[in-house]
């Protein structure tokens, strides 16, 4: 089943008695500023789920992920994430809420260039409050079939073996929520195929919520949930 | 990967301009560990044989010229006073003590002093090996002197004017025995050549006996029935020979009090003048200290700029760094976390250039040691500085303050900006 969304409308998801969603926008406007990127957005997002926010450029896909991970504070409305709204916290606490629950996946992969692979999911584990585990970051590796390249620097990598790598780092974490924006963009087909298996796989296998920006056609497929932002300009 | 390996993680990333701003700020603080160590090593030489004498008595000039020539034994002597002066002195109620000081001769550079045995008392120098002066032209060598010139018990050897090493003219006709050599004391003594203050008046063409019986001199009759001495004995005329002067009299207050009145009353009601070694030292000191705080100053300015050049090494790097910065935020880290972060690189790089500068700084110095051991047997220490705990802790707060804006900017990073590529 598909469901497309256009911005400003209420998802009709039924959640279970009692579980409190994962996602809950209730008529969220956020920007930066100046006029609005996203205006009365009402999401709910269940626990578990995986999403596709799908729309064209400047449409806010990355402003709603910005806004998921505390980055930016709603204009008007609420943005609840796991039940708590992240506005409300002092900004430590909204960093310590964002590491120990949120793991974000970027078009670039942005790993820290000084640290080899497993230096960088090491960091990663312990900026989420996690014991930096060898064992858990060597399997988390060679679930994503890069353990070859544990003691390897990121300039060594080609693109798609660090993208694999920043998902490994995402996922190192075991998040509640998986944040992704646009992380096929850069990669060829076989890579952001073989990238997109790889993170609805792994969040399936972890119990995360899944979310994932793009305008990428090749992964439109696998999401069964969509979300839309913005003018499509198409049937 | 806590802060620390991560800090040490970055600076491994960039080595060159890493190791660069290490010897930068080792090289500042090595110069004034150095100028540190100089200075408190110069001074407590000084201060120690500048202690041992309270009050310095000699011909009316320069004061300090007296001290440095009669105490320091490095300046020539201002001229000379009447032997028979010494009876003032002796007989005043605030003096406890005094030793009488004869010069003028020295030998391959070091200095012949004519003194008392209790000249050595004020220095606690003890006798290494033979005895001490007793019969005129017997002379007894510091340890610096005695290694640096090759004699040995049972020498021989004649005096020249001034400090001698350089040619000048000889008292062949005065030979002097080695009696004695002294253990190391690190004082003045080590670079001396003793005797009797009798020998230098004799040596000079004064009659140490002018006032005595010679008859009665037991001393004399001894010297005079010296078979080495005996064309001396036999041959001066002492009819020819001048009344006997000193240089100086080394004076022991026996009181507190005298430090105040003795000096004004010596130079007021005497034709002597009195001058104290501890002030005139310091006034050296004073004169000296331009010259250093100079050098410092330069020093000081090296560590600025060492500094400096951290402080933008560390934005540079900052700079570089912004997405890795972004990417800690997101991954969970606080913004007090990336200020930290950079702080951490700066105090490993400051900590790793005040280390390596204290380890050359105590190096060299102990080459030096070395050096002015082998070859001038001068002993001089290595040991800790004073102000080193200062200059350590001087240099880790500059280390800190470079990194404060870099450290500020970090923990500001505008995130999604960053991020977005912007």
């Amino acid at each position: 089943m598909t469901d497309d969304f256009q911005a400003s409308r209420r998802l009709e998801t039924a959640p279970l008695p009692g579980e409190v969603p994962a996602i809950e926008l209730v008529a969220t406007t956020v920007g930066y500023g100046g006029p609005p990127v996203l205006e009365a957005l009402d999401w709910r997002v269940e626990r578990g789920e995986h999403w596709l926010v799908i729309g064209p450029s400047g449409s806010g896909k990355s402003t709603l992920l910005h806004l998921l991970a505390g980055f930016l504070t709603p204009a008007k409305g609420t943005a609840k994430v796991l039940g708590t709204e992240l506005a409300t916290l002092a900004p430590p606490a909204r960093d310590r809420f964002r590491g120990g629950n949120m793991a974000i996946v970027f078009q670039r992969q942005h790993l820290v260039q000084a640290l080899n692979v497993t230096q960088n999911l090491s960091l990663a584990r312990r900026l989420a409050g996690l014991d930096p585990s060898p064992e858990v970051i060597q399997a988390t590796l060679g679930r994503l079939g890069v353990d070859a390249f544990a003691r390897t620097r990121p300039a060594a990598l080609s693109v798609g073996e660090a993208q694999r790598v920043a998902l490994a780092r995402a996922l190192v974490v075991e998040p509640k929520i998986l944040l992704a924006d646009e992380p096929t963009a850069s990669l060829d087909d076989r890579n952001a195929d073989t990238v997109a298996e790889l993170l609805t796989q792994e969040a399936e296998r972890l119990g995360s919520t899944l979310v994932m920006t793009t305008h990428d056609a090749r992964v439109r497929e696998r999401f069964a949930r969509r979300l839309a932002l913005g003018d499509l300009g198409g049937p | 990967m806590s802060i620390w390996s991560l800090a040490w993680a970055w600076i491994r990333f960039r080595p060159l301009g890493a190791s660069l701003n290490v010897a930068l700020l080792a090289l500042g603080t090595a110069t004034i560990a150095l100028l540190m160590m100089a200075s408190q090593q110069f001074e407590q030489r000084l201060s120690a044989d500048a202690d041992a004498v309270d009050m310095v008595v000699g011909a009316k000039g320069s004061p300090m010229q007296l001290v440095l020539s009669t105490v320091f034994h490095v300046d020539a002597p201002v001229g000379n006073v009447s032997a028979e002066e010494a009876r003032f002195l002796e007989q005043h109620a605030m003096i406890e003590e005094v030793i009488p000081m004869a010069l003028g001769d020295g030998f391959r550079g070091y200095r012949i002093v004519g003194t008392d045995t209790s000249y050595l008392d004020l220095y606690g120098a003890e006798v290494a090996e033979g005895r001490l002066w007793d019969e005129p032209l017997e002379a007894v060598f510091g340890a610096v002197a005695a290694a640096q010139t090759g004699l040995g018990l049972g020498d021989r050897f004649v005096g020249e004017h001034g400090l001698g090493g350089v040619g000048g003219p000889t008292h062949d006709e005065f030979p002097y025995d080695v009696v004695g050599l002294l253990a190391p004391t690190g004082s003045v003594v080590d670079r001396l050549v003793f005797t009797s203050v009798a020998t230098v008046q004799l040596v000079h063409g004064m009659d140490p006996d002018h006032d005595h019986d010679h008859a009665d001199d037991e001393n004399h009759a001894d010297h005079a029935a010296d078979e080495d001495h005996a064309d001396h004995a036999d041959d001066e005329d002492h009819a020819d020979l001048r009344p006997p002067e000193v240089t100086a009299f080394l004076v022991d207050f026996s009181t507190p009090m005298a430090a105040v009145a003795l000096p004004r009353e010596i130079n007021q009601s005497t034709v002597m003048q009195a001058a104290r070694p501890a002030y005139e030292i310091r006034r050296l000191f004073r004169l000296v200290g331009y010259g250093a705080d100079v050098v410092r100053a330069f020093a000081v300015i090296l560590v600025i700029g060492a500094v400096l050049g951290l402080f933008t090494a560390l934005f540079q790097a900052l700079e570089e760094r912004r997405a890795d910065l972004a990417v800690m935020r997101v991954l969970g880290a606080t913004q007090l976390r990336l200020f930290w972060q950079i702080v951490a690189e700066s105090l490993i790089l400051t900590v790793a250039g005040t280390v390596l500068g204290l380890v050359l700084a105590h190096g060299v110095a102990w080459g030096a040691s070395l050096w002015l051991w082998e070859h001038n047997q001068i002993l001089v220490s290595f040991a800790w500085a004073d102000g080193e705990v200062v200059l350590v802790l001087a240099v880790l707060a500059l280390g800190i303050l470079a990194a404060l804006p870099s450290a500020v900017r970090a923990a500001r990073i505008d995130i999604p900006r960053v991020l977005s590529g912007g």
